[in-house]
């Protein structure tokens, strides 16, 4: 009976089997139906065809071949706009390549465009060329560079080619330059500054390593942060030598640098409040008054700043001018928002904020229009967030483990800094 | 389908009426279609002696993956070959095909089965669904000079 059974469904398979076989041979390619004009239609898998496909093999010449190419790699990964072929399809003959393509080599492996490069190295001395092909384009490079330098700058020049690839490709360059400062928790009653790459490099700490500085920004002079003493904060940086840059009574932290002023907050008039001051610390002028606690100042495009107030009862963010004209509450959902940032070149005034609501999660906000995106969704704590400068990705702190770069759609979530972090800021 | 009732349906037990689809859907999931096309004119710079069939001439298209594999069992994607010794790493993580799920292969009439099949279980796992086999069309232009006519 069970043979019978089986046979059956053999049967019937091999004939739904006959029935898709006969399709493709017989159907026409141009028969695809016009979409049914009805609404919306969301497509769940653009975005992920819109990838860019790029490939990088190992720049030649040197060992230092391999960590280049990565580096690139893994810019083009993090920034979310590119898939990065992998290594092991390649059939190009790249030794007969060499700083050329074959483009039907590259096509066949699915590349949009191709990286080669090429590093001449003398004992530290390294000259680096680099390629950029796009398969659009046939054989000729549609970007050359020449670099000059010692092998340390190698992961530099990667990060600058990555730049440039990105203006060529998108008309907006990269921001793989920059760097992201944060405060970390190194132990009980202990918090130090520190400075990276933004993909995880030479992690190092700039405070002295004693006692509790936090609240870092970057501005003229290095990274810029607030230190404890026994009566009060002090605002200094990296470049002070723990020099009190602004001070006075009670506490004075949390500096942001932009119009040539630095602006901070602080608790000389008994409550919590925004002041201005000059770069060398004098001039110290207060600009928000009102009962409510104001702190967190951030700088953003065009010298607004944002910060966090109380004054419509919990906290929220608000933006004004910089001289403390024109304060506007932003944010208007969710009943505790803090640590603002600002999206500094964007086509749209972005902010990304925590947002408390049981935990701790990012979000960001359009404040023309007041679209809210949810950046985490309860993966742990996260917090703090930071924009890339070119703001094609976000960093923030998670609980998962350290800080996390994301798109700023929240998608492609990778850890790239270890450890605890807060208060992130990129530039 | 009472008939697989058996003895099963004497204490009260209904025989099973329905079919369990499970097994079926898993045979098609692992279903590759494959489809036989003529070919009339590859520019493709390899060169392979087709097998002859009657098959449906296909729309040549230009941006088609095409896989070709020669009397010497050299495997080559597009024009480029792809060396022996990393074939099954190299199709396996080709984005292309994972993309495309559609490959064209030329295989020389006088390649093994056995290598043919071994390339084909490669292109499967690398995601392919539809897999065309390129024939020459019979009676069409003689390719090779001196072979028999094509009845």
């Amino acid at each position: 009976m069970d043979r019978r059974l089986s046979a059956l469904i053999i049967a019937a398979v091999a004939l739904s089997a006959l029935a898709v076989v006969a399709m493709p041979a017989s159907s026409q390619r141009d028969e695809e139906e016009p979409l049914p004009e009805r609404g919306t239609i969301i497509e769940i898998d653009s975005p992920e065809r819109s990838l860019y496909k790029i490939a990088v093999p190992n720049l030649r010449g040197s060992s230092l071949g391999g960590p280049g190419a990565e580096v690139l790699r893994n810019d083009f990964r993090l920034v979310s706009l590119f898939q990065v072929l992998d290594s092991r399809s390649f059939v190009a003959n790249l030794e007969q390549e060499g700083l050329g393509i074959n483009p039907p080599s590259w096509s066949a492996v699915g590349a949009q465009g191709v990286i080669k490069g090429e590093i001449e190295q003398n004992g530290n001395d390294i000259v680096v060329q680099m390629r950029l092909f796009e398969l659009s384009s046939g054989s000729s490079a549609t970007l050359s560079e020449t670099y000059r330098g010692n092998r340390g700058e190698l992961r530099g020049f990667m990060h600058d080619f990555a730049n440039k690839v990105l203006l060529r490709l998108t008309g907006k360059a990269g921001a793989f330059n920059s760097r992201i400062t944060f405060g970390r928790r190194v132990g009980p009653g202990r918090k130090d500054v520190y400075v990276a790459s933004w993909d995880g490099d030479r992690v190092g700490r700039v405070s002295s390593g004693e006692g509790v500085s936090m609240l870092p920004s970057f501005g003229p002079g290095g990274v810029w942060f607030s230190r404890l003493t026994e009566t009060g904060m002090f605002i200094t940086h990296s470049n002070a030598r723990n020099r009190r840059i602004i001070d006075g009574d009670g506490l004075n932290m949390g500096p942001t640098i932009c119009n040539g002023k630095v602006y901070f907050t602080s608790t000389r008039d008994g409550n919590s409040e925004i002041y201005a001051a000059d770069l060398d610390g004098s001039n110290a002028r207060r600009i928000t008054r009102h009962p409510a606690i104001d702190v967190s100042p951030s700088c953003g495009p065009g010298g607004r700043l944002a910060f966090v107030s109380t004054r419509h009862g919990s906290p929220q963010v608000f933006v004004m001018n910089g001289n403390g004209s024109g304060v506007r509450r932003v944010t208007f959902r969710g009943s505790h928002n803090q640590t603002p940032s600002w999206c500094m070149n964007g086509d749209a005034p972005l902010l990304a904020f925590t947002g408390r609501s049981g935990g701790m999660d990012v979000f960001t906000v359009n404040i023309a229009t007041q679209q809210y995106r949810r950046i985490t969704q309860a993966q742990g704590t996260n917090k703090d967030p930071a924009f890339s400068p070119d703001c094609r990705m976000i960093a923030f702190y998670s609980s998962r483990g350290g800080i996390f770069v994301s798109n700023p759609e929240g998608a492609n979530q990778n850890r790239v800094i270890a450890g605890h972090a807060e208060t992130l800021r990129w530039r | 389908m009472g008939m697989s009732g058996g003895g099963g349906g004497k204490r009260g037990r209904t025989p099973m009426g329905e079919i369990n689809v499970t097994p079926l859907v898993d045979v098609m999931l692992v279903l590759l279609i494959i489809f036989m096309v003529a070919a009339p004119m590859m520019s493709t710079g390899v060169e392979v002696d087709l097998p002859q069939t009657r098959a449906p001439r296909m729309e040549m298209d230009e941006e088609k993956l095409i896989l070709s594999i020669d009397i010497d069992q050299k495997v080559y994607l597009g024009e480029t070959e792809v060396p022996a010794d990393r074939l099954e790493e190299a199709l396996l993580n080709n984005a292309r095909i994972q993309q495309d799920d559609e490959i064209y292969v030329r295989a020389d009439a006088n390649v093994p089965y056995g290598f043919v099949l071994r390339v084909f279980t490669i292109i499967r796992q690398a995601g392919v669904e539809k897999l065309g086999l390129v024939t020459d069309p019979a009676g069409g232009a003689a390719r090779v000079p001196g072979e028999a006519p094509p009845e």
